[in-house]
């Protein structure tokens, strides 16, 4: 058993892909303690990939890509500043709200962070907000794109935690929808206390018109995906199929921004990255059928039964190990690794699974936005030319609305839970 | 002679990339259809979803290899990166080892133990032998090995300088 978690770590330090690297460690816990069972490998990897559900992943990485690649930042920036505009700090205020729609379209927080932080912290910086504030801004709204459905890291959840894709979905409304006016209240409040510009944005009922007749078809994307799940339309692979020629209409038909050889590009981008986080997948397959052959997932459940601890203690405990592991690992394999060891002890102290999923991504997003492994912090200074540091230093302000959202769920399931509980009871 | 394996690795890799993004296309087109087929007409094509989960399995072994030669797996570097040229290239070497030592240990208990074994057993809605699928493995863990040596000799040639085995998550 220590050669599993030894070696696991050891190759990881040594910059080795987490797929091989949990690949390797098995191999090594076969070599050294059961040299009879090496011939499973193949097998255990393939089934880790033989899954209908698993193809979700590539068609939602894909929606997100095509919506990107059809240039719906501009108008979305746009639609989002009749809202915001006007108050002080508007442009801030504009990057927040952009976040929390583009969050649901795009289902990654780092496209979030690479497409809406290339427009406006250039335009913040003429508009003589300081680069840090321009670039923290950026990053901390982009994790709201974690949780809002529909969401890449919460599907990936649903299929390691065997659980209702459409339930996941509505559990992120109200927290993500909380982070993003959180986030907004505190802009503004720094915005007040420095005098940061207003934005002039013609009101006029034609023009107003004019911006919503332009967003609508893409700001009810979201709804549309995730209400064909809910309502038991579609299943979450044929959702995710449907949302991708969604996007490819829109991005032709509507934005008319869409070509073919970027459409060709999309393909290409999402099924190497689904191909990255399937390999972590199927290889963790084996290193989770190991740990559940040593018993360790009940080994760490009946641990915490021994502790009487109640739900939300064992879930305090959870948030404080999910953050310090976030800090160091990227969301997907975070996921695939923490949700067989923590899930079974968190529903054996009476979490529900969709609390327990919804926490970990709100306490992974947050890890997307830390250095040394945050990849929005890693997108976010190649768009803005800052240091990591100082984004990071320029996001804590707003990392603190993901914190307070972070304690108000697992202090009061019922935010995560009362929409799944209404429209899929 | 390194420029030959530069090329060799990029040629099996472009076909391999054409070769998943034409199966993703086909798999997002099909799983489209299926839904029009059962809604619009009542009707669906029998095997479809089995063909679109094997497809799948394909474009996930042989995107792999991709990554792979592209470097693009996620990793942490962080600890890596701060290390100096010269010990940052033979960790490389190594990890590209182990890579291929892990895929080749696949490839051979796949040939050797599992097709044999569980290959003939039939695929219920496609009525064919489940080794065709299973046969995605060690394709793909092959195609991995073989990248993962090409990269060696081209690091201890000095045709490719050192860096990072993978990146972070996008």
């Amino acid at each position: 058993m220590l050669v599993l978690i030894l070696s696991l770590f050891v190759l990881l330090a040594m910059g080795i892909p987490i797929a091989y690297a949990l690949g390797l460690s098995s191999l090594a816990y076969f070599v050294v303690e059961q040299p009879d069972l090496m011939q499973i490998l193949p097998q255990r990897l393939f089934s880790g990939m033989n899954n209908y559900a698993l193809i979700s992943l590539p068609l939602f990485i894909l929606m997100g890509l095509v919506m990107n690649e059809s240039g719906i930042t501009g108008r979305l920036i746009r639609f989002s500043s009749l809202f915001v505009g006007k108050l002080r700090g508007g442009t801030g205020l504009v990057n927040v709200f952009a976040s929390m729609i583009f969050g649901g379209i795009s289902g990654s927080a780092a496209s979030d962070t690479a497409s809406i932080g290339s427009v406006l912290i250039p335009e913040m910086k003429s508009k003589g907000y300081p680069g840090r504030f321009a670039a923290g801004i950026t990053v901390a709204s982009s994790t709201m794109g974690m949780i809002i459905p529909p969401s890449v890291p919460i599907v990936l959840y649903a299929i390691v935690a065997q659980e209702s894709v459409g339930r996941l979905f509505l559990g992120g409304v109200i927290p993500g929808l909380l982070i993003g006016f959180l986030q907004l209240f505190i802009c503004l409040r720094i915005s007040v206390r420095n005098n940061y510009p207003k934005e002039d944005i013609d009101t006029g009922l034609s023009s107003v018109i004019r911006e919503i007749r332009g967003s609508i078809l893409v700001v009810l994307m979201p709804v549309l995906v995730v209400g064909a799940v809910v309502f038991g339309i579609a299943t979450a692979t044929e959702s995710a199929g449907l949302g991708v020629l969604y996007a490819v209409l829109i991005g032709f038909l509507v934005i008319r921004a869409l070509t073919f050889k970027g459409l060709l590009n999309c393909f290409r981008s999402a099924i190497i990255t689904s191909a990255k986080i399937m390999m972590i997948i199927a290889m963790s397959t084996m290193y989770i059928w190991i740990l559940a052959l040593e018993r360790v997932p009940q080994a760490i459940a009946a641990w915490v039964t021994s502790m009487n601890l109640g739900p939300v203690s064992v879930m305090l405990l959870v948030n404080v190990i999910i953050l310090a592991i976030g800090t160091f690992i990227d969301v997907s394999p975070a996921i695939l690794l923490m949700t067989p060891v923590l899930l079974p002890a968190a529903v054996e102290a009476g979490v529900s699974p969709v609390t327990f999923g919804v926490i970990l991504i709100s306490a992974l997003a947050v890890g997307a936005c830390t250095p040394p492994v945050g990849n929005c912090l890693n997108v976010c200074a190649s768009v803005s030319g800052l240091r990591i540091g100082t984004i990071f230093r320029g996001a804590l302000p707003f990392l603190l609305a993901n914190f307070v959202v972070l304690l108000l769920i697992t202090l009061f399931p019922q935010l995560v839970l009362w929409i799944p509980s209404v429209l899929m009871p | 002679m390194a420029d030959l394996i530069a090329k060799l690795d990029r040629a099996i890799i472009n076909t391999a990339e054409v070769a998943i993004v034409a199966a993703l296309i086909v798999l997002f087109a099909l799983v489209n259809l299926l839904v029009v087929l059962r809604y619009v007409f009542g009707s669906t094509i029998v095997g479809g979803n089995e063909f679109i989960v094997v497809l799948f399995i394909y474009t996930t072994a042989i995107g792999a290899a991709v990554a792979v030669s592209r470097k693009e797996h996620i990793a942490i570097n962080f600890l890596v990166d701060g290390l100096p040229v010269g010990p940052r290239k033979i960790l490389e070497i190594i990890g590209f080892a182990l890579i291929a030592l892990i895929n080749a240990v696949m490839v051979w208990y796949s040939l050797t133990i599992w097709i044999p074994l569980t290959g003939r057993f039939i695929l219920p809605a496609l009525q064919l032998p489940q080794g065709y699928a299973q046969a995605a493995v060690p394709i793909g863990c092959g195609l991995v090995a073989l990248s993962s040596l090409l990269h060696i000799a081209l690091l201890l040639t000095g045709k490719e300088g050192a860096g990072s085995l993978g990146t972070v998550e996008e």
